[in-house]
């Protein structure tokens, strides 16, 4: 099947620059949950895109097709984004310690009521946690679940060791999925709570 | 067996078991109730997190963006062609007061003075009396063109002021590109 991306990048090195914007709207919302994941800010995340843009058009011409274009163009994004933080004195992007393991215990989902895990308000919680999720680990999970990026695609597209890309998205998840259960826990037990207020 | 691990959990859903490990999985997890519902809880975490709507830029993104790069493609043009004037403007410039200066140095730069002489100034005087004779020819040119005006060292001064800060707008690029963004 022919790759649309690369046959719009022909057409704009051959001249027609505003087949641009075709690129542009395939990959904006894409880029966008990216950008918004790292950034927490949406103004800040649209002007970053604007500027990932911006230098992925100047160096469309120098790109080689060693893999894909969104890819290459993550690679912009993040790189943007990382830029953002570090100006804005957010350390925890370029300190963070990746040795630093989440523990294998798994605590215990025995005090959770039946829960509908494909109910409304587990994906409300989890878009709230998601977004509650430190820079660092909010981009690695995104690339892997919301972008389906492979390990090797991510490593391409951060530029961090393999094992570096294993350990954060190791923790986003487990950081994701203990604040997922928490939140449960007190829900239900608010609720429980409500149910005993009620009773006369 | 122990309960599975996180890492057991995340490789088995990820597919990243090798055949053994994930034999030895299947079967703990057909006999423990509490990591088939971890198993399912983290499937469904990672369902939900896939589904999650994406993020939308706002309605004018697009034209917004590619407004920026049309216009930057056009302005890099008149960049380079402002910064080609703009250097031309000031290595002229530079000529200019370099030949009006050394045409008459003595009210401008130590007055008439002689009583200042000194070693030192002696031998400005010796490399002023070299480059005077060079430019000499270029100097009475340039007097011509200020024929019959009388600046005063005030003048000057401020003449090579101005032109000194047009040579500066005219090398620094960023002063220039602050100039093209602001279209003055």
């Amino acid at each position: 099947m022919a790759n649309p991306d690369y046959e719009t990048i022909q057409r704009i090195l051959a001249g027609e620059k505003r087949a641009y914007a075709e690129l542009i709207d395939r990959h904006k919302d894409r880029a966008m949950t990216l950008a918004l994941r790292m950034l927490k800010n949406r103004e800040d995340a649209e002007e970053a895109l604007q500027d990932a843009f911006v230098r992925a058009f100047n160096a469309l011409s120098r790109f080689e097709w060693k893999s894909s274009f969104f890819t290459w163009f993550y690679r912009i994004v993040y790189n943007v984004c990382a830029t953002v933080l570090s100006r804005r004195g957010d350390e925890s992007f370029s300190s963070v310690d990746d040795d630093e393991g989440v523990t294998g215990e798994l605590p215990s989902l025995d005090k959770l009521p039946d829960t509908d895990y494909e109910g409304l308000e587990f994906r409300r919680i989890v878009q709230r946690e998601i977004d509650r999720l430190p820079p660092v680990y909010a981009s690695v999970l995104t690339l892997f679940l919301i972008q389906d990026l492979s390990y090797d695609e991510i490593v391409e597209a951060t530029g961090l060791p393999l094992g570096t890309v294993k350990v954060r998205l190791f923790r986003a998840r487990g950081m994701l999925r203990d604040a997922v259960i928490g939140a449960l826990d007190e829900g239900s037990q608010q609720s429980s709570q409500r149910k005993v207020a009620l009773k006369p | 067996m122990n309960h599975l691990s996180r890492q057991q959990v995340f490789a088995l859903i990820d597919g990243q078991l090798d055949d053994a490990e994930e034999r030895t999985c299947n079967a703990h997890l057909a006999g423990c109730a509490r990591c088939r519902n971890e198993v399912a809880l983290q499937r469904s975490l990672d369902t939900a997190v896939e589904n999650l709507p994406l993020e939308r830029t706002s309605s004018w993104f697009t034209e917004r963006t590619m407004n920026r790069i049309l216009r930057a493609g056009k302005q890099s043009l008149s960049y380079r062609i402002l910064q080609h004037v703009g250097s031309a403007v000031a290595m002229v410039a530079v000529l200019v007061v370099l030949g009006y200066i050394l045409s008459s140095p003595s009210e401008l730069l130590v007055g008439n003075d002689d009583s200042a002489s000194s070693s030192l100034f002696s031998s400005w005087k010796t490399f002023y009396n070299n480059v005077s004779a060079a430019v000499s020819q270029n100097a009475t040119r340039l007097n011509n063109v200020f024929a019959g005006q009388t600046a005063t060292p005030v003048t000057k001064i401020i003449a090579t002021t101005l032109l000194v800060l047009v040579v500066l707008a005219g090398l620094d690029r960023y002063v220039f590109r602050k100039v093209v963004r602001m279209k003055i």
